[in-house]
C-alpha cells in the first residue's frame, strides 16, 4: 500500500469515529434538555387543565349551593309554598339547565329522601334512601355537608357517566337544621368535552380517580375508556398517592414504554378527604425526541463533511512537507535495485533526508565497484559455455525434424477421425433415412430416420436387407432398379411404395448409389429414402380439387352454352320477330322471323336478309311508323311502347319496343315485330260469320213470325172459335219473337265482348229517349195494368253524351224487366244530375230480388234463378242486364241495382256522362 | 195504286211479303236478285222498292248504286229490307240513298206495310216524290 493511501485511511477513520462520538453526545444532551422542557410544559398543562376542570365544577357546585340558600327553596321544604312558587323554582331549574347544559337533573329532596320537586317530573316521589348509589351521599348531605360523588356509571341513569352534587338546605329560623337537600346531576360527557377543548398538542391529558380508573381524557376515544382503563399499578399513579411532591416530573416510561409522562395530584377546591384525582399528561417519545435525533443526525453529517475536507487538506500538506522527497528517494532505490547503478539520489538538502540520501549514494558507489568485477567474470564463463552449446545444437536439429514429422502424422489422423465423426453425426441427424448395405444388400448401417420411415428399429434392420419394408411395387420396378445400380453401376432415383412395420403403406422418394472400389467393383450401396406420403397426398388432393374445379367449370360452361343455345334457339324459332339493340342502336340479335317480316321483302338493295341493320329496318318502316323515335321514346321513358297495328306493304304489323334496363342503366332495347295479317283476316271472317249467321237464323224466324202474325191479323175470322188453334198460333208467334230476341242478344254479346260493337257517341236529350222507350213498352204495361211515370226534376231535360240507339236498348231492357217482374203497382223513372253524370233510376213495385242473388245480377246468363235447370226459360236469355252493363260501361257510365227487397220491388239505375261542350 | 217491287231471294220471305202487300191492296211486283230487280224497275216502274241486301248475282247495295246512278230511277224511294243487323250495312245503305233500313226479324209484316205506307204518304203529300240526293240522305 502506498504511503499516501495509508495516511489517508488513518485520518479518515479517526475523523469518522470522532463524528459518531460528537453526534451521540449531542443527541443525549439535547434529549435531556428536551425532557426537562417537555416535562415542565406537561406539568403546566396538567396543572392548567386541573384548575380548569376544578374551577368549572366548583362553579357548578356553587350554583347548587346558592340555590340551596334561596328563600323559596326553604319555604318549599317547610311547606309554605304555593303553585306560583313551585313554578318559579321549576323555571329556575330550567334556566340553570339552559345556561349550563352540564346540568342534567336538578331536584329538591326532603329529609326522608323523597324527591319533591324535579326538573324531570317523572322523578318526583322517588326515594333516594332506597337507592344504594345515593344513600351514603344523601346521608352525608343530610348531616349538613355539601357533597359530591365520584364519577359513576349507572344503568338507571342510562349508562351515562354522571357525577352527583348535593347541597343541604337549612332552616335558619330553626337554628340551621337541615330540612332538605338540593340535588344536581352533572353530565360527565360535557366535562370530557371541556377537557377535549384543551388542545392535545401538549400531549394527551388523562384524569384518573383514586382507584386508578380513567375518568376523562382529551383523547378522541375518551368516552370508551371511562371507568374502563385502570392504571393503578403505573408508577406515576402510585407515586401520586404516596404523597410525593406533585410538581415533580416523573421521568417515567408508561406501559407502552414510549411516552414521556407528567402528573399532578388534584388538590383543588372540590377535594375532600380521601378523594382526589390525578391529572396525567403524556407525550410519545417518538414525537418528543424527534428534534434531538434530527439535531444529532445533522451534527454527524456536518462532522463527516468537515472530516473529509480535513483529511484531504492534511494529506496535501504532508505531501508538501517531505513525503514527495521520500518518495523520490524510494524511486531511486528501486532503480538501483533494478541494476541502474548510475542513478544518484538528490542529497542537496541539508536536513535528515539529505543525509539519508548522501549515505545512500555512498552505498551505491560501493555496489557499483563490486558489480564491475562480477561482470568480467561472467563474461569469461559465458564464452566457455557458448562453445559447449554449439556442439549440442547440431544434434538437436535432427531430433527436431523427426518430432515434427511425427506430430504431422498425428494431426492428420486426428483430422481424419474428426471428419469421420462429423460424417456420422450428419448421417445420424439427417432427416432422410440413410442405409448402407454391403454388396449383397445386407444392411450394415442405418441412421435413426430409418426407424421413423419404416417403423423398424436400427437393431431390427441391421443384418437384414431392405426387402424388409419394400416389395410393394411391381416386379419390373425392382428389376429396373437392380439393373441400374448393379449392372450399370450408376445411381437409381425414383419413387417407391413401401410398407411400414405396422403394415401402413407409404410413398418415398429413393436414391440408391453403388459405391465402387478402385477396381470398379461394388463395395457398398448407399440408399436414401424420404417419406413423401404427406406431400403426395396433398398433391393428390390438390390435383383432385383442381380436377373438380375444372369439371365444374366444364359443366357450368356446358350449362351456359346449353342455356345460350336454348335461348338462341327459342329466339330464332320465335314466330314473332325479335330484335335486340344495344345502346348505340346497333342490332345485337335479330331472329329469322324479324328478318322475314322486315327485310325479306325489302326493295332496298342494301337490306339483304343477312345484312339487315336498324337503319334498313327504319327505312323500310318509314311511312308507317318512325322506329327510331319510338325506340328513343321507350328508352327515355323506360317503358314499353306498343304500336297495336299498322300497315306495312300489304301486311299488318304489331310492334312492341321494350327497353332493357339494368338498375339505372338502359342497355338497349328489344323490338318485337309480329305479323298480324292473318289475325286481321281471321277477325274479318269472324265478323262476316256473325253477319251471315244472324242473317241465316233470322230469315226463317222472320218467316215464322211474319206468317203467324199474318194469320192472326188477316185470318182471324177463319180461326175464330177454335181456341186450341188460336193458342197454338199465339205460341208459335211468341216463340219466334223470343227466338229472334235470343239471336239478337247472342250477337250483341259477342260483338260487345270482342269490342266489335260500335258506339256513335253524340250529345242528345235523354228525356226524349226515355219518353220514346216508355211509349214502346206502353202496351205491355197497359196489359198488366201497370202505370209508368217519369219524373223530371228539371223541365229543360238532360243532355247527355252517349249512343242513342244503344242507350235506348238499355232503357228498354230496364223498363222491360221492371214490367216483366211487376204484377201490380207502378214503375217510376227518376232522373237527376250530379258530378258530370246524369243518373236515371227505375223503381218498380215488383217481387224484388233476394239478397243472395243480387251480386250475380249483371253476369252473363244470370237470371234471378239458382241453377241452370231451374231457369225460367220464359223470361228471356238472362243476357239483358249483362248486355246493358257492357253497353253502359262502354259509354263511360255505370249500371247498378240501387236496392231491392223481396216483396217491395227493386230500383235499378245507370249513370251516363253529361253532354260534352259543343265546340 | 202504288206498285211495290219486292226484291228478295228467299222464297219464304218473298211469298210472305207478297201476301201482306197484296192483302193491303198494293200492286206487288217481285224480283229474286238485283239484276232481276233492275229489269223489273225498268219494265214496270214501281212506286217504291223493297230491297234485300244479301242476294245472288247482284246484292242489294250494288243494286241500290245502280238505281241511284240511273237518272231514270234515282228518284225511286228504296227501302232496305234485310236481316243483316250490322250497323255498318245500314249506314252504308242510307248513305247510298236508301230511304229506310228495316231489319225484317224485328218487325211483323204489318208493321212493315205501315212503314211503307208512311213513306209513301210523305211522298204523296209532297205531290211529287222527290229524289233523294246521295249527299243528303233522308232520315
Amino acid at each position: 500500500m502506498k504511503l499516501s493511501t495509508k495516511i489517508f485511511s488513518i485520518l479518515g477513520v479517526s475523523y469518522f469515529i470522532t463524528a459518531i462520538f460528537v453526534s451521540t453526545g449531542i443527541y443525549f444532551s439535547s434529549r435531556g434538555e428536551i425532557e426537562k422542557q417537555i416535562g415542565a410544559k406537561q406539568h403546566q398543562t396538567a396543572k392548567s387543565s386541573l384548575s380548569h376542570i376544578d374551577s368549572f365544577l366548583y362553579e357548578r357546585f356553587s350554583n347548587l349551593k346558592a340555590f340551596s340558600y334561596r328563600e323559596q327553596v326553604r319555604e318549599h321544604f317547610l311547606g309554605q309554598t304555593s303553585l306560583e312558587h313551585t313554578s318559579v323554582l321549576l323555571k329556575e331549574f330550567e334556566d340553570l339547565k339552559v345556561i349550563y347544559p352540564v346540568w342534567k337533573e336538578l331536584a329538591l329532596i326532603d329529609v326522608n329522601g323523597k324527591e319533591i320537586l324535579s326538573a324531570n317530573s317523572q322523578n318526583i316521589g322517588k326515594n333516594l334512601l332506597e337507592d344504594p348509589l345515593y344513600k351514603p351521599l344523601f346521608k352525608k348531605a343530610l348531616s349538613g355537608e355539601t357533597v359530591y360523588s365520584d364519577v359513576f356509571i349507572s344503568e338507571k341513569l342510562g349508562n351515562v357517566p354522571t357525577m352527583v352534587f348535593m347541597s343541604p338546605v337549612r332552616d335558619k329560623s330553626a337554628g340551621g337544621k337541615v330540612i332538605g337537600v338540593v340535588e344536581g346531576h352533572i353530565d360527565w360527557a360535557k366535562i370530557i368535552e371541556l377537557l377535549g377543548d384543551i388542545s392535545d398538542e401538549e400531549g394527551e391529558t388523562h384524569i384518573f380517580n383514586k382507584e386508578g380508573f380513567e375518568i376523562a381524557s382529551n383523547h378522541k376515544d375518551a368516552y370508551k375508556y371511562i371507568l374502563k382503563r385502570n392504571r393503578k399499578d403505573a408508577p406515576y399513579i402510585k407515586e401520586s398517592f404516596s404523597g410525593k411532591e406533585d410538581t415533580e416530573v416523573y421521568k417515567s416510561i408508561d406501559y407502552k414504554e414510549n411516552a414521556l409522562i407528567s402528573h399532578v395530584l388534584e388538590q383543588g377546591r372540590l377535594s375532600y378527604k380521601g378523594n382526589g384525582w390525578i391529572f396525567v399528561v403524556e407525550n410519545p417519545t417518538r414525537i418528543v425526541f424527534a428534534p434531538a435525533f434530527r439535531l444529532a443526525f445533522y451534527v454527524f453529517l456536518i462532522t463527516i463533511f468537515a472530516a473529509t475536507i480535513l483529511t484531504f487538506v492534511s494529506v496535501f500538506f504532508l505531501k508538501r512537507i517531505g513525503v514527495n522527497r521520500l518518495i523520490a528517494l524510494t524511486n531511486v532505490a528501486n532503480l538501483i535495485a533494478g541494476g541502474e547503478l548510475e542513478k544518484k539520489a538528490d542529497d542537496s538538502s541539508p536536513d535528515e533526508l539529505g543525509q539519508l540520501a548522501k549515505a545512500f549514494n555512498e552505498m551505491t558507489d560501493k555496489l557499483k565497484q563490486s558489480s564491475q568485477i562480477l561482470e568480467q567474470e561472467v563474461k569469461n564463463k559465458t564464452k566457455e559455455l557458448e562453445e559447449i552449446i554449439k556442439g549440442t545444437e547440431e544434434k538437436n536439429a535432427f531430433l527436431e525434424d523427426t518430432k515434427r514429422a511425427v506430430i504431422n502424422i498425428l494431426e492428420d489422423s486426428r483430422e481424419l477421425e474428426n471428419n469421420l465423426q462429423k460424417f456420422q453425426l450428419a448421417a445420424e441427424s439427417a432427416y432422410e433415412h440413410i442405409i448402407i448395405t454391403d454388396e449383397k444388400g445386407v444392411i450394415i448401417y442405418a441412421n435413426s430416420a430409418v426407424a421413423r420411415t419404416t417403423g423398424y428399429t436400427r437393431e431390427e434392420v441391421l443384418g437384414k436387407t431392405p426387402a424388409l419394408w419394400s416389395g410393394n411395387m411391381p416386379k419390373d420396378y425392382y428389376e429396373k432398379m437392380w439393373d441400374t445400380i448393379k449392372t450399370k453401376k450408376i445411381a437409381f432415383d425414383g419413387e417407391i411404395k413401401n410398407k411400414r412395420k405396422n403394415g401402413e403403406e407409404y410413398v418415398a422418394e429413393i436414391s440408391i448409389s453403388p459405391i465402387l472400389d478402385e477396381n470398379k467393383n461394388i463395395k457398398f450401396y448407399v440408399g436414401l429414402e424420404r417419406d413423401v406420403t404427406k406431400e403426395r397426398n396433398l398433391t393428390e388432393e390438390l390435383r383432385k380439387e383442381k380436377e373438380g374445379v375444372e369439371q365444374k367449370v366444364k359443366e357450368r360452361t356446358l350449362e351456359l352454352t346449353k342455356a345460350h343455345i336454348k335461348l338462341t334457339a327459342s329466339i330464332s324459332s320465335l314466330a314473332v320477330g325479335f330484335i335486340m339493340t344495344d345502346r348505340e342502336n346497333n342490332i345485337v340479335v335479330i331472329n329469322q322471323a324479324a328478318r322475314n317480316i322486315l327485310c325479306a321483302s325489302s326493295a332496298s338493295p342494301l337490306a339483304t336478309i343477312q345484312g339487315c341493320t336498324l337503319q334498313h329496318i327504319e327505312d323500310e318502316l318509314k311511312g308507317a311508323i318512325n322506329l327510331r323515335t319510338l325506340i328513343n321514346q321507350s328508352v327515355k321513358e323506360r317503358k314499353p311502347i306498343l304500336v297495336k297495328e299498322f300497315p306495312f306493304q300489304s301486311r299488318f304489323l304489331k310492334i312492341v319496343i321494350t327497353p332493357i334496363t339494368e338498375l339505372a342503366d338502359v342497355l338497349g332495347c328489344v323490338v318485337l315485330v309480329d305479323d298480324i295479317t292473318e289475325e286481321k283476316i281471321l277477325d274479318r271472317s269472324k265478323d262476316e260469320f256473325f253477319s251471315i249467321a244472324s242473317h241465316e237464323l233470322r230469315t226463317p224466324l222472320t218467316a215464322i213470325r211474319g206468317n203467324t202474325s199474318l194469320i192472326k191479323q188477316y185470318y182471324g175470322d177463319t180461326i175464330k172459335g177454335n181456341k186450341d188453334l188460336e193458342e197454338m198460333i199465339d205460341d208459335i208467334y211468341s216463340s219466334s219473337v223470343r227466338l229472334i230476341e235470343i239471336v239478337n242478344d247472342f250477337l250483341s254479346v259477342s260483338r260487345l265482348e270482342q269490342g266489335k260493337m260500335e258506339f256513335k257517341l253524340e250529345n242528345f236529350d235523354i228525356s226524349e229517349l226515355i219518353n220514346k222507350e216508355i211509349e214502346e213498352v206502353g202496351g205491355m204495361a197497359k196489359e198488366k195494368g201497370l202505370s209508368v211515370s217519369f219524373q223530371k226534376e228539371e223541365l229543360d231535360g238532360f243532355r247527355i253524351y252517349a249512343d242513342k240507339d244503344r242507350l235506348g236498348e238499355v232503357i228498354l231492357n230496364l223498363l222491360g224487366n221492371a214490367i216483366k217482374y211487376t204484377e201490380k203497382g207502378s214503375i217510376t223513372i227518376n232522373i237527376s244530375q250530379a258530378n258530370g253524370f246524369v243518373k236515371v233510376s227505375f223503381a218498380d213495385t215488383g217481387r224484388g230480388i233476394p239478397a243472395e242473388q243480387q251480386n250475380l245480377l249483371f253476369r252473363k246468363f244470370q237470371q234471378t234463378g239458382e241453377s241452370i235447370l231451374t231457369r225460367d226459360t220464359t223470361k228471356g236469355t238472362g243476357l239483358g242486364l249483362y248486355i246493358s252493363k257492357l253497353m253502359i260501361d262502354n259509354m263511360g257510365g255505370k249500371i247498378q241495382l240501387e236496392n231491392s227487397s223481396v216483396g217491395n220491388g227493386s230500383v235499378f239505375s245507370f249513370t251516363i256522362p253529361v253532354a260534352k261542350k259543343e265546340v | 195504286m202504288a206498285r211495290i217491287l219486292i226484291t228478295e231471294d228467299d222464297p219464304l220471305m218473298l211469298r210472305m211479303y207478297q201476301k201482306i202487300f197484296t192483302l193491303e191492296h198494293y200492286d206487288v211486283d217481285t224480283a229474286t236478285n238485283g239484276e232481276e230487280a233492275l229489269e223489273k224497275v225498268r219494265m214496270n216502274k214501281p212506286t217504291l222498292i223493297l230491297l234485300d241486301i244479301m242476294m245472288p248475282k247482284m246484292n242489294g247495295l250494288q243494286t241500290l248504286d245502280k238505281l241511284k246512278a240511273n237518272p231514270d230511277t234515282h228518284i225511286l224511294p228504296v227501302v232496305m229490307l234485310t236481316n243483316l243487323a250490322g250497323q255498318q250495312d245500314a249506314e252504308e245503305a242510307l248513305l247510298k240513298g236508301a230511304v229506310k233500313y228495316i231489319v225484317k226479324s224485328e218487325h211483323d209484316p204489318k208493321q212493315i206495310v205501315d212503314m211503307v205506307k208512311e213513306i209513301l204518304a210523305g211522298y204523296t203529300r209532297n205531290a211529287v216524290p222527290t229524289a233523294v240526293s246521295p249527299d243528303e240522305p233522308a232520315k
